[in-house]
């Protein structure tokens, strides 16, 4: 039987992502979210802080400096991270996933020369380049046909490769110091077979950062464009195996839907914090309307659909690191609940603050957009809805 | 350089007064399950003054607590920010202690500590307001106290300090070892680190009792010298009255006026 009882370290590490976020990122969130210049929206000293804290290195293992945290934990600090705002959440989210991925991936030299990168550095966060302007849900359903895939290349010369092309929506793609990047290596070839895995540190000739997009909400975290033009890199720089692309993100990347799905509800559970401060105060009819019945019922319901999200994300962690028990829907649908939760509990907190709902100094619209960004984010809902109907019955051609 | 932090765990210090209740014979005050217990506000500023002696001089930092079982709580948070070692002294043999009793303890425990250079505490409890302890442990060790201190440096090996005192600030040496009781202006507390945590859940935390401090029941009891006979919540009258007038003015007028009536002003 599997539990979710905290350990006495997970309440401690809980805490203290509770502390961060209440006296770190609360009192800045907002100002944030409100530039107008999407780059300006990322705070290094924030993340410096992280850093100062341990919390950006917490996936590393002991040995290499971290604590090791497993996924069930990462998830727990992931959600807690984005009760304070969820682009924070996802940029240390990120940059843990990918620690975890190089840490049972890389080879010992990779490992050497890759993870100082990221525990040295205190602004030492990461990305993985996946998406295209003409991929997205290509790869996460994905789509076996030839002309799926990457158009990004990486064309072998000499000692090393040669990339090209471009990729976009990158989380930490504007601030990161190491990225994973996804490019073709063989053509006419279904991208599950024609598609590899490499390290690319920041600098490297040829590999420059393009527009930082201008998103709706999670804009803490900064999405950009990756630009490769004839960028050589060595071959140590592959990750795993040439053409064996695909089979690094579905061996190595299997909590990352939890994840994404943590950071999302976090968004949720902060709606519903609010919804239960208002209404212990917020008087109508000479009550307060907590103890008017619809409202009493909103919260009940809110509740329980955080609460049951959270054990199904935590349940997908948890198998993540336990494969005989891990059900491949688990990769895709965790975020797709949470998701809906998240929307559906920030549109409850809107309706239940009235008029005040509407008010942009209420933060109510911020997480109501924070939560929608994430019904997009890290997969369409129907791109996931897929990618599960596919492990539950696999059909030739899942685009027909 | 060995520092000693004396910590008092207390209801959460800003949880509403309708969050407790006066219950029993004698008297106590009864939080309800709502508020957390943490680390008395002045405590914090001790815990955090011994942390940045350790950043800045290498001082090894004890952290003691006073209090039942649960209070052991505290003292991992102290471990989880930094401190060394930590210490619970369990209240429980003793019964109801007042201030006087509670320095008669403290002091047993920082001598079982010994040798130290500093020990340090808040200016007052966040629960009673008392302020009188840190005073008390030092005339029971026969240490040199500065109360209400603001700013801490180590100098030549003595202690500079400014105190503050009505009106001003005053400047003061003391040599070590030495009693300090610490002002919210001092510093800000630290938050927890993953590097502690992770190094706390190797570190024994011991229980003390009576016999650990060679220190009878009797003898603490004797030293009570205050006994609680009742205690009340104030009972909070709220009126409304509009103030009205010709224009602002006038009724800006009007409400100083009323202020003063009410003997508000």
């Amino acid at each position: 039987m599997v539990e979710f009882v905290l350990t006495e370290e997970q309440i401690a590490l809980r805490d203290l992502a509770r502390d961060f976020v209440a006296r770190e990122i609360a009192p800045v969130a907002a100002a944030l979210d409100a530039h107008p210049d999407p780059a300006d929206c990322f705070s290094w000293e924030l993340i410096e802080k992280l850093s100062e804290s341990g919390l950006r290195t917490v996936a590393l293992d002991p040995v290499h400096g971290g604590a090791g945290a497993d996924a069930v934990t990462l998830s727990m600090l992931a959600e807690e991270l984005a009760v304070g705002d969820i682009g924070i959440s996802v940029v240390m989210a990120q940059t843990w996933k990918i620690a975890q991925t190089i840490q049972r991936g890389g080879t010992p030299e990779q490992l050497e020369r890759f993870l100082p990168i990221l525990r040295d550095d205190p602004r030492g966060i990461l990305a993985i380049g996946i998406t295209e302007p003409d991929m997205g849900s290509d790869y996460i359903i994905p789509f076996t046909s030839p002309e799926a895939g990457p158009r990004m290349t990486a064309v072998r010369d000499g000692e090393g490769w040669v990339l090209n092309g471009m990729k976009h929506f990158i989380s930490n793609g504007s601030r990161a110091a190491l990225y994973i990047i996804f490019a073709r290596t063989t053509e006419a070839t279904p991208m599950l077979k024609g598609m590899t895995a490499f390290f690319v540190p920041r600098g490297t000739p040829g590999f420059s950062v393009g527009r930082v997009h201008n998103k709706m909400g999670e804009r803490l975290a900064n999405n950009a464009e990756l630009i490769f033009e004839n960028c050589r890199i060595p071959a140590t720089n592959l990750f795993g195996e040439v053409n064996g692309g695909f089979d690094i993100l579905q061996r190595f990347f299997p909590a990352s839907n939890a994840y994404a799905a943590a950071s999302v509800l976090g968004v949720g559970r902060a709606a519903y914090e609010k919804c239960l401060d208002f209404a212990k105060s917020r008087v109508q009819g000479g009550r307060k309307i907590i103890e008017h019945q619809s409202m009493r019922l909103l919260l009940a319901d809110t509740k329980m659909r955080l609460d049951s999200t959270r054990d199904y994300i935590w349940h997908a962690a948890w198998a993540s690191e336990h494969p005989e028990h891990f059900d491949a829907t688990w990769a895709a649908m965790p975020k797709v609940l949470a998701a809906e939760t998240a929307v559906r509990a920030t549109q409850v907190a809107i309706n239940m603050h009235g008029g005040y709902g509407l008010m942009r100094v209420m933060g109510l619209e911020k997480l109501y957009r924070d939560a929608a960004m994430f019904l997009i984010s890290d997969g369409t809902q129907q791109a996931l809805g897929l990618k599960a109907a596919n492990a539950i019955f696999p059909v030739q051609n899942p685009a027909g | 350089m060995h520092v000693i932090a004396c910590i008092r765990q207390v209801p959460d210090y800003e949880a509403p007064a309708g969050l407790f209740t006066v219950e029993g014979s004698p008297p106590a005050i009864v939080a309800s399950r709502e508020v957390k217990p943490v680390i008395g506000l002045f405590d914090q500023h001790a815990l955090e003054a011994a942390l940045r002696l350790k950043d800045a001089h290498g001082a090894t930092v004890t952290a003691v607590t006073l209090g039942p079982p649960g209070a052991v709580d505290v003292l991992k948070r102290a471990l989880h920010m930094g401190a060394d070692a930590a210490v619970l002294i369990d209240e429980q043999p003793y019964g109801q202690l007042d201030a006087a009793a509670t320095a008669t303890v403290l002091a047993a425990a920082i001598t079982k500590l010994a040798p130290f250079d500093m020990v340090l505490c808040g200016r007052q409890a966040s629960d009673w307001d008392g302020g009188v302890v840190g005073a008390g442990v030092a005339e029971r060790l026969d240490l040199p106290l500065a109360s209400l201190v603001k700013a801490l440096e180590i100098q030549n090996g003595d202690t500079r300090v400014e105190r503050l005192i009505d009106g001003g600030v005053e400047d003061a040496a003391l040599p070590n070892p030495c009693v300090l009781t610490v002002t919210n202006e001092l510093n800000t507390p630290r938050l927890t680190n993953v590097k502690h945590i992770l190094a706390a859940a190797k570190k024994k935390i011991p229980t003390w009792g009576p016999a650990d401090l060679t220190l009878p029941v009797e003898a603490v009891t004797r030293a009570v010298r205050i006994r609680i006979v009742g205690l009340a919540k104030p009972i909070v009258d709220r009126r409304c009255e509009m103030v009205a007038g010709e224009g602002p003015e006038d009724a800006g007028t009007n409400l100083a006026l009323a202020l003063r009536a009410s003997k508000s002003l």
